[in-house]
């Protein structure tokens, strides 16, 4: 059983984190207890750059993990602690689902659809006017008056 | 009985699996075979069902205890009130189901000229029509049903029954009303074809029942009397209905004949007549008949064969069947087919010629306010009598029990197929039922088969039709969601209107104001030549000329060039037939030719609403747009209608009245109307006129008055001096000195000194009277406010955009996300993403872990 060690800098919530993985190295561990899937135990030897690894591939589970913690035992071991990342794991999958996404950098902008968390500001307004037609109603005192006489 | 009760159903149904379209109407075959008399009764009754195999082969069901009675459809219609339109044409009944009319279908004669309807007889019936058919030969005409009111049907429908009354026995099924002789149908015989008959009938002159009343089917069409084997005239057959011939073999609760001219003794018509029979009122006759104690004739005449196809009769009657030899009352086994049940009732009676009636009677013991009908039904199970109806044993009893039950269940379904509606409860009359049911249709109106119980308080729960306007010729389809609407893009202004008036129309400018302000304020006073006061006093000794003036108003727009022409000259202002005019001025003004229009639309102006944004921040609440247009009240437009539109600023005037009203369209001056605001844009001119009649009449007075004092004054001191001079001009004559005549004078004097003084005051008083006349003015027309004249006078769009917070939002979209509804692929997309909701099928893992990614897309994650 083998067990790659990264270094991680991408979000835990990205999917795919390939461009922030570094490799460290890969190292052979054998199954001394049960390890779970979700939340496998695994001892190595010692080795330095193990303890810098946040990240890892095992590959009896083709599952990549987050090392949660390192536990230095005796007899030069170390075990990792560590935790599956699933967006990472099954990303191709995840990626063809479909889904109803109600928030997202894609657009790139603001869209039609009404963001109430979008910081526009709550007061302040730009107040504009359109002067329409060149008024046809004056206060001229030439303009006629209208007369109404009784008879015809 | 009850007005609004519903009757007419005849005696036996015949139940149409499915809805109306499946019956055919064809024609007559024969042309000896007629129908006579014909009724089509807009009702279904339901009622007891009875048992047994009748000859022909067909089964009636037994009648059951519990009474279906048709006239639950009363009592959905009783509600609101029935009123009943009698009259000889038609019979029209405006019933009501909770708040809604009815539609009740009226039958038109037939409109063949040929048609001889000297025979018929006219029966109106509530929510059922008779229609006074002739005899029908070979054809049968399609009868028109109009709808006369409307019914809100509520998902039941009504059964259409048609009776007939035919010279050869009938056979139905379900391709009609066939002619049938000797247990065999007669070949291409069918008489009725209902399908057809239904399909074409007619609600109005264009329309036929079947594309415009899916719910109508008939359930019910039944013969109501048969005669077997009988070919010939009708003579015979007429002689043999008389009023005591009963089709139903429920002792009278068939429909009774009358013959109208024929010699009847004791219910008996003793003479061949041609006479036709008709229907008479059912249901009335079954009021007036008790059921009980009373008998039933069948009348035959010699020579003939008879066969009546009746059906048994109700478990809880018993009747005796007595047959007559020529009516010496003999029992003689005059019948050559009797089917009698083993309860000894007789359901069915075939006779051969000879005998002249047959008699029944019945003992029956329900209460005669039932209604009873009966239906036919094929392949139902037979009841099953049991050995000993007296000792019925409890085996027995639960077949009986499980018989009524399942027949019950049949009616209702079988009743449900026509979507009527339907009581299960004995004693039919009870208009305030605790239950029932009704059939259901589906959204097209076509019976279903199934059936929902109801009570009082759900009733009214139940959908309606799709449309309760039956009479609307293009209903909304929602099946083809289809908007028969015709819409359009423009809403057209109209014409200003030239209405006749009596009163006269001038435009004058201001110097013209001032003159017709001193016009109506000028007086007597002061009259600084004779001509002025004889124009006042020519022309306003009797009448103010301010009383003649309705208004002054003044416009702040030169409406000269709209409302009067060019060549147009002013003239004098006439008040009456009296010109107006202050010192030799006269009042001018251009006068409004008869017929013109004072009401005119101008155009303002426009604009185009642009997008800043392009997104959410374009529309309310965070831009709005007010369009202000002087007089009237700001209009703000709606931003999701008016966004992208070129916006039209009109506003419509009224010279007369001074309103204006300010009309907001889109993308034209004939675009739509987004927003109209009301407003006045006339300025009413305060006119304040001197009651001139008044004031110069008591001028005029007071001035002969002081004329008069005057006058008198004068001659009191001329009188005093003459009678001194002439005492003066007799001193020579030895008369007394000067001093004793100007003493004798003075005594005259004293007189004239008091005449003088007399006089004095009275020229006192009246000169006093003239310089007092008090001016009393009037004020013409309102006065209305110049305050809108203070604000501008130009129309404008305000626009006002929403400015966003300070500080740099270039990450929103990376840690906020932009708010979208965005359905699909998750690959689609790139950076940060949230989502709703998601489904995570097509790959394959551990369950928790799904639930950790649903709540990772949930909460966002980085795509």
């Amino acid at each position: 059983m083998m067990v790659t060690l990264y270094t991680n800098t991408a979000d835990v919530f990205k999917l795919d984190k390939t461009a922030e993985l570094t490799q460290l190295r890969q190292a052979a561990f054998t199954a001394t207890k049960q390890i779970t899937m979700l939340e496998p135990r695994i001892d190595l030897d010692y080795a330095a750059d193990i303890l810098s690894a946040n990240y890892c591939y095992i590959d009896i589970f083709n599952a990549w993990y987050f090392i949660e913690d390192k536990i230095c035992d005796i007899g030069k071991k170390i075990t990792l602690v560590c935790s599956i990342d699933p967006l990472y794991t099954f990303k191709d999958g995840i990626l063809n689902c479909n889904v109803c996404c109600i928030r997202s950098e894609s657009p790139g902008r603001p869209t039609d659809v009404p963001d109430s968390q979008y910081p526009v500001h709550p007061t302040k307004k730009l107040t504009e006017v359109i002067k329409l037609g060149t008024g046809i109603f004056k206060n001229d005192p030439a303009y006629p008056y209208f007369l109404t006489v009784q008879g015809t | 009985m009850a007005v609004n009760e519903i009757y007419g159903a005849p005696s036996s149904w015949y139940t149409i699996p499915r809805s109306f379209d499946k019956i055919k109407i064809a024609n007559f075959t024969s042309n000896a075979a007629s129908i006579n008399n014909a009724r089509v009764a807009l009702a279904m009754q339901a009622g007891n069902i009875q048992p047994g195999t009748l000859l022909d082969g067909s089964i009636c069901t037994h009648a059951i205890p519990a009474t279906l009675s048709g006239h639950e459809w009363n009592t959905m219609f009783d509600v609101g009130g029935i009123n009943v339109k009698g009259g000889p044409d038609n019979c029209i009944l405006n019933k009501h189901f909770g708040s809604s009319p009815g539609i009740i279908y009226r039958v038109n004669a037939r409109s063949s000229e040929s048609a001889d309807t000297s025979l018929a007889q006219r029966i109106n019936s509530e929510l059922s029509f008779n229609s006074p058919l002739t005899n029908v030969y070979d054809n049968w005409d399609v009868y028109r049903m109009c709808p006369v009111t409307q019914i809100d049907f509520k998902r039941f429908v009504f059964a259409i029954v048609l009776q007939v009354c035919t010279n050869f026995e009938t056979e139905i099924d379900s391709e009609g009303i066939k002619r049938r002789t000797d247990s065999t149908n007669v070949p291409n015989s069918i008489m009725i074809d209902l399908q057809t008959w239904l399909s074409d009938m007619k609600y109005s002159d264009t329309e036929t029942f079947h594309d415009h009343y899916p719910h109508i089917c008939t359930v019910n069409l039944v013969p109501l009397y048969q005669q077997y084997g009988n070919t010939a005239v009708w003579n015979n057959f007429s002689a043999w209905v008389d009023a005591d011939h009963r089709l139903a073999c429920i002792p009278n609760m068939n429909f009774d004949y009358t013959c109208s001219g024929w010699n009847q003794s004791a219910n008996r018509c003793t003479a061949a007549n041609t006479g036709t029979p008709v229907l008479t009122n059912a249901v009335s006759w079954m009021d007036n008949q008790p059921i009980s104690g009373q008998s039933i004739r069948y009348t035959m005449d010699n020579g003939t064969q008879t066969n009546m196809m009746f059906l048994g009769d109700s478990p809880c009657t018993l009747f005796t069947l007595f047959g007559m030899n020529g009516g010496n009352g003999t029992s003689s086994g005059i019948w050559s087919t009797c089917d009698i049940n083993s309860n000894n009732n007789r359901y069915q009676v075939r006779t051969v010629r000879g005998y002249s009636h047959l008699d029944w009677a019945y003992t029956g013991s329900e209460s005669d306010s039932s209604r009873r009908v009966f239906a036919w039904w094929r392949d139902q199970p037979v009841y099953p009598a049991p050995a000993d109806p007296d000792n019925i044993t409890p085996t027995e009893q639960l077949a009986i029990n499980a018989w009524k039950a399942l027949i019950s269940s049949h009616i209702h379904h079988m009743v449900s197929y026509t979507g009527a509606v339907f009581q299960n409860s004995v004693g039919g009359y009870n208009l305030n039922p605790a239950e029932r049911y009704i059939g259901l249709i589906d959204e097209r109106g076509y019976a279903t088969g199934e059936f929902e119980i109801i009570t009082e308080d759900t009733l009214s729960d139940f959908i309606q039709t799709a449309s309760d306007n039956f009479v609307d010729d293009t209903p909304y389809d929602p099946a083809s969601e289809t908007d028969p609407n015709e819409y359009s893009d423009t809403m057209t202004s109209g014409d200003p209107p030239n209405v006749k008036s009596c009163n006269k129309y001038y435009a004058i400018d201001g110097d013209n104001v001032g003159i017709l302000y001193s016009a109506l304020t000028q007086t007597l006073d002061g009259v600084a030549t004779g001509e002025k006061e004889e124009y006042l006093l020519s022309h306003f000794l009797t009448t103010s000329p301010g009383d003649l003036i309705v208004s002054l108003r003044w416009y702040p727009f030169d409406f000269y060039d709209i409302f009067f022409e060019s060549y147009d000259v002013p003239k004098i202002i006439f008040v009456g037939d009296l010109p107006l005019s202050y010192n030799d001025t006269n009042v001018v003004g251009y006068k409004a030719r008869a017929g013109t229009s004072f009401s005119i639309t101008v155009n303002i102006g426009s604009f185009k609403m642009f997008r800043k944004w392009g997104d959410f921040r374009d529309y309310s609440p965070y831009t709005a747009c007010t369009i202000y247009t002087p007089f009237c009240t700001p209009i703000k437009l709606d931003l999701s209608v008016c966004m992208d539109h070129n916006i039209y600023v009109q506003m419509c005037i009224d010279l007369l009245t001074g309103a204006c009203t300010a009309v907001i369209r889109l993308d034209s001056t004939e675009g739509i109307i987004v927003g109209t605001s009301s407003g006045s844009c006339g300025v009413d001119l305060p006119v304040s006129s001197l009651d001139q009649a008044t004031y110069n009449n008591a001028t005029f007075s007071a001035i002969q008055q002081s004329k008069s004092a005057n006058i008198q004054l004068d001659s009191q001191y001329v009188g005093a001096v003459f009678s001194g001079v002439m005492t003066a001009a007799t001193a020579g004559s030895g008369k007394a000195p000067m001093s004793v005549q100007a003493a004798e004078a003075g005594r005259s004097a004293g007189k004239g000194v008091v005449g003088i003084l007399r006089a004095w005051d009275t020229k006192i008083a009246a000169d006093y009277n003239l310089s007092h006349i008090p001016e009393q003015y009037k004020q013409i027309s309102a006065v209305t406010s110049t305050l809108s004249m203070l604000l501008p006078l130009n129309s404008y769009a305000i626009i006002e955009r929403p400015q966003m917070l300070p500080g740099d939002h270039s990450q929103y979209g990376h840690t906020v996300g932009y708010k979208t509804l965005y359905n699909g692929r998750l690959g689609d997309l790139s950076g940060y993403t949230v989502c709703q909701t998601a489904d995570l099928s097509g790959f394959a893992a551990p369950s928790s872990v799904k639930d950790m990614i649903y709540q990772a897309l949930k909460s966002g994650v980085y795509v």
